[in-house]
């Protein structure tokens, strides 16, 4: 192969995909998963693991290729809750709008898309601790909001039995079919995130993370990519709060309260903000822990357990389970190579 | 001081005359008009007056602290001056925002190599070549036919990089760093190319290669570069520029600066 082929062929950037023999293996389990698990594993495990795993997937995609680390991906995914529950038929309270689901779907996008620019926009100038804290600021504020309105958000009670549309005739609660479109869903947005960053966008990205300066200096508005990055983080982010909502059959402000923002990052700590794929993996283990705390010690400690956790998990591997399952790897490969030399050779 | 007016008269081996023929019918490349900078309290630019011809190479020579970088950073627009004016090819850049001035035609290299270290050598110069175009925000992958990573190839092997073209940049050497940082600031083809100390940290078998990389740019290309090695300053320089304490002190002709009492006195001392 010339140097030429090989080059096209790897271009560009490191997108961290899974291998495709892992991603296929990983596949065919999951779709098969609903014909040898009960519905609480698929529905109540993996199905609430891959709807936090894409909202943790959106503040991946921000850390991992922008170096962005954002505490407001809830706000995003909230906007677009909130947009679906004010705005389908079977709400209740009812509302005057009654949109269909696909009107409703694409309008709760749109806003969440728009609510990541509009963080972005202000955060513009903001790196590190302080993005933390001014990304922090907004998402308490826009709890506190959506719990002070009254009017059109029902405050502190939120808004509830927002069933979700029918899909090929049958209704998304059917928990196969809930399943399954979730699991779709999930694959697409990994998918979209890989893509993207291979894509001019992504490289800038990356580019802003590895030297803002110089990314200006070859011409790019280093600006306007990072409130872009962060509307496609939100419209990640609306695509898990628009099945969060169908998921609880509604949403309340303890959906987007300082505790869910606050998970969203140990999720995507757990996983490895270094890998999207990192964000299901903590999600499913966040999951697991918060089904489980109970029989594994108390309902009650669950904050302890989950603390334990990512507290072990930074301490052993900043770079999360990846992170861990990648150093097990070199290990072994040490450990193999080490072997094969000091096995005695027969002289020729 | 300077005496810019009776050099552009005195013609050398490397076309002064030719240049200083062309200034009268085009707008210089760059102008600078009494630039002032400084941090805080503390002057680092004062009364800065400069003016680089279209196709001329200019080396600016000076002691650490004399103000090189920071002219370099004021022209690409990294600081704004406090006073004065830069006019590009006649239009007031002044205060045009620093990616602009990129996609206008001005580019250049730094001192220590400000690259993408978690990119590979292809991704930089491609990110180089689309920083200047259309298509900087799509969302979609550059096919393998794509134009801008056929220029990339060539690109790299202008700057003898080709072999490493997927490669990190964070495994790369600091001469092939310094490669690259060339083949970047060359990748957005600017009409003002300036270089900052691009013989820094280079091994003595590296240097030959940068000057013949350095001699094969084309004669259309206004080149400022900022050195302290003399071999590879004065072959390139149709005219130097000496600068001390923020300001011009001399400008002189490759053949004569080395003489110049006020250049042997900044580089040996005040009893030389």
């Amino acid at each position: 192969m010339s140097a030429v082929e090989s080059s096209s062929q790897k271009f560009s950037g490191r997108s961290f995909a899974l291998p495709s023999l892992v991603t296929a293996a990983l596949l065919i389990t999951l779709v098969a998963l609903p014909a040898v698990l009960p519905e609480f594993w698929t529905v109540n495990i993996f199905v609430r693991a891959m709807i936090f795993g894409i909202v943790a997937l959106s503040l991946t995609f921000l850390a991992h290729y922008g170096g962005f680390i954002s505490l407001v991906q809830m706000v995003p995914a909230g906007v677009a809750g909130y947009t679906i529950a004010v705005t389908v038929p079977d709400a209740i309270p009812a509302n005057s709008f009654q949109l269909p689901y696909a009107l409703s779907v694409t309008l709760a996008l749109a806003f969440s898309t728009l609510a990541g620019l509009t963080i972005g926009a202000v955060a513009v100038r903001t790196r590190e601790i302080y993005l933390l804290m001014i990304t922090l600021a907004i998402a308490v504020s826009f709890y506190f909001f959506v719990q002070a309105n009254v009017e059109f958000l029902n405050g502190y009670e939120g808004i509830r039995n927002v069933m979700g549309p029918d899909i090929l005739g049958a209704p998304l609660r059917t928990p196969a079919i809930f399943y399954y479109a979730v699991l779709a869903v999930s694959v697409a947005l990994y998918a979209l995130v890989i893509y993207v960053s291979r894509a001019p966008l992504g490289l800038v990205l990356q580019g802003i993370r590895d030297n803002p300066r110089r990314v200006s200096a070859l011409g790019f508005n280093a600006a306007l990519h990072r409130i872009v990055a962060f509307g496609l983080a939100g419209f990640v982010a609306g695509i898990g709060g628009v099945l969060l909502t169908f998921y609880n059959i509604g949403i309340s402000p303890g959906t987007v309260s300082t505790h869910a923002t606050i998970s969203i990052l140990i999720i995507a700590v757990i996983g490895g903000l270094g890998h999207p794929i990192g964000a299901f993996i903590g999600a499913f283990i966040f999951t697991v822990f918060d089904t489980f705390a109970a029989d594994i010690y108390d309902r009650d400690r669950f904050n302890t357990l989950i603390g334990a956790v990512f507290l072990t998990i930074v301490v052993a591997s900043p770079d999360g389970i990846i992170g861990l399952m990648k150093r097990g790897k070199t290990l072994l490969a040490r450990d193999r190579s080490s072997v094969s030399r000091s096995r005695p050779t027969i002289a020729p | 001081m300077t005496d810019y007016g009776s050099n552009r008269r005195q013609p050398n081996s490397r076309g002064v005359l030719r240049i200083c023929a062309a200034t009268q019918s085009r707008p210089p490349t760059l102008e600078l008009s009494g630039i002032g900078f400084s941090f805080g309290g503390a002057p680092i630019l004062s009364g800065v007056n400069l003016i680089v011809a279209q196709g001329e190479r200019r080396v600016i020579l000076g002691p650490n602290g004399a103000g090189k970088t920071t002219l370099f950073n004021v022209v690409c627009g990294d600081y704004s001056p406090r006073a004065g004016s830069i006019r590009f090819l006649g239009r007031d850049i002044t205060d045009l925002k620093q990616h602009m001035r990129a996609r206008i035609g001005i580019a250049r290299t730094y001192q220590n190599s400000l690259l993408f270290d978690g990119l590979t050598v292809l991704d930089n110069i491609f990110l180089a070549i689309r920083g200047i175009k259309r298509g900087r925000f799509s969302l979609l992958r550059p096919r393998a036919n794509d134009s801008d990573l056929a220029r990339a190839r060539e690109i790299a092997d202008r700057v003898r990089i080709r072999h490493q073209l997927d490669t990190d940049v964070r495994d790369l050497s600091h001469g092939q760093r310094r490669q690259l940082e060339l083949g970047m600031a060359l990748a957005a083809e600017p009409k003002l190319l300036m270089l900052d100390e691009p013989a820094a940290g280079l091994s003595p078998g590296d240097r030959p290669e940068l000057l013949r990389t350095l001699h094969e740019l084309p004669r259309s290309l206004t080149l400022v570069v900022v050195e302290h090695d003399m071999d590879i300053a004065l072959p390139i320089a149709d005219i130097v520029t000496v600068m001390k304490d923020g300001a011009i002190v001399v400008e002189r002709t490759p053949d004569k600066v080395e003489r110049d009492p006020t250049v042997q006195a900044i580089y040996l001392g005040e009893a030389a």
